[in-house]
């Protein structure tokens, strides 16, 4: 039996291109997100579910297992992102940008962290951005979400190590993406002009660092976020 | 209280046990689980609750959560023993139905 991967926010962007690189590669893809997908991939099947909604999430977990088991892959990646000054930010948007990416982390690596435990064995990879490590202004919401994440990698690596599971974190830097694509540009280069590596981040990147940190022999790899492109 | 269940739980925590190849000592209904003279850490707490959580899901034919706030308190941890465990577990079948 193929392993089985569960990629958060599959509809777009980065889960997306996360979620063909893993059916391309054998895993057993299971995507969600909150509306219908409009692509499709061998290996790869789409579900509906919102991450902050605990129903919801126990379900879509629930039924993974009943129908193909227990996840072996986690990618935390369901996020959205208000860029806007802080002083213009409605607090319902700022609400949903934390519950999306704190909430919704927790809850899905909660139920597969379960599941994972039986098998003493789970790699869960979740997203955070180069943004926690700037404090990019602009996007405050968004870097205490995304700092958030970051300290949960930390500690969900702390409390599910002795069960064979890593957590790690990828924090991208920009990508043409949705969430980048409503930033002016001359934002987006000098976002780039701060970082090591002075280019945007490209999916590939993304995907290289996911095939560390879900390789088996990656088992020693917990509790890191690994900035692409460098702070 | 239901006896099967009180069953279940105390086959949950032998089980687990022997995974950790443990001594074993009998489990009773009111043997303590954890805290003071319990026979799990807190890994095997944690192992003990999931593991029994997906067998009353199975039983009850739905999702049945035993996730709680109290899990670690000393005095008031729905898991002190086999047998609160066991009425705890029941509770939640039975609000689960009810729900």
């Amino acid at each position: 039996m193929p392993p089985v991967a569960l990629v958060t926010g599959s509809r777009k962007g980065i889960g997306r291109r996360v979620a063909e690189h893993l059916a391309a590669r054998g895993y057993r893809v299971v995507g969600c997100s909150r509306e219908p997908a409009d692509w499709s991939a061998a290996g790869y099947e789409h579900r509906i579910a919102d991450v902050t909604v605990e129903p919801e999430v126990v379900a879509l977990v629930g039924g993974i297992r009943r129908d193909l088991g227990a996840p072996a892959v986690l990618i935390n990646n369901a996020g959205v992102a208000s860029m806007n000054h802080a002083l213009l930010t409605p607090g319902e948007t700022a609400d949903r940008v934390l519950r999306t990416s704190v909430l919704g982390t927790f809850l899905v690596s909660r139920e597969c962290g379960k599941l994972m435990m039986r098998e003493r064995f789970g790699r869960i990879v979740n997203f955070t951005s180069v943004a926690v490590a700037l404090a990019l202004e602009g996007e405050a919401v968004y870097v205490a979400a995304k700092g958030a994440v970051e300290a949960l990698t930390r500690t969900l690596a702390r409390e599910f190590g002795p069960m064979g599971i890593t957590v790690n974190a990828i924090g991208p830097g920009p990508l043409d993406t949705d969430l980048t694509r409503a930033v002016p540009p001359e934002k987006i280069q000098a976002l780039v002009e701060r970082m090591a590596v002075r280019r945007r981040t490209t999916f590939e990147d993304v995907t290289n660092v996911v095939d560390f940190l879900v390789r088996p022999e990656s088992s020693a790899v917990t509790g890191q976020t690994i900035y692409l492109g460098g702070p | 209280m239901n006896e099967d269940l009180l069953e279940l739980v105390a086959e949950t925590v032998r089980s687990y046990r022997v995974t950790m190849q443990d001594s074993a000592a009998p489990i009773a209904a009111d043997t303590p689980l954890f805290g003071e003279g319990g026979v799990l850490d807190s890994i095997g707490l944690v192992s003990v609750v999931v593991e029994l959580e997906q067998k009353v899901s199975e039983l009850a034919g739905r999702d049945v959560s035993l996730m709680n706030d109290r899990a670690l308190s000393r005095s008031r941890s729905p898991f002190r023993t086999v047998r609160t465990l066991a009425e705890y577990a029941a509770g939640e079948m039975g609000r689960a139905g009810s729900t």
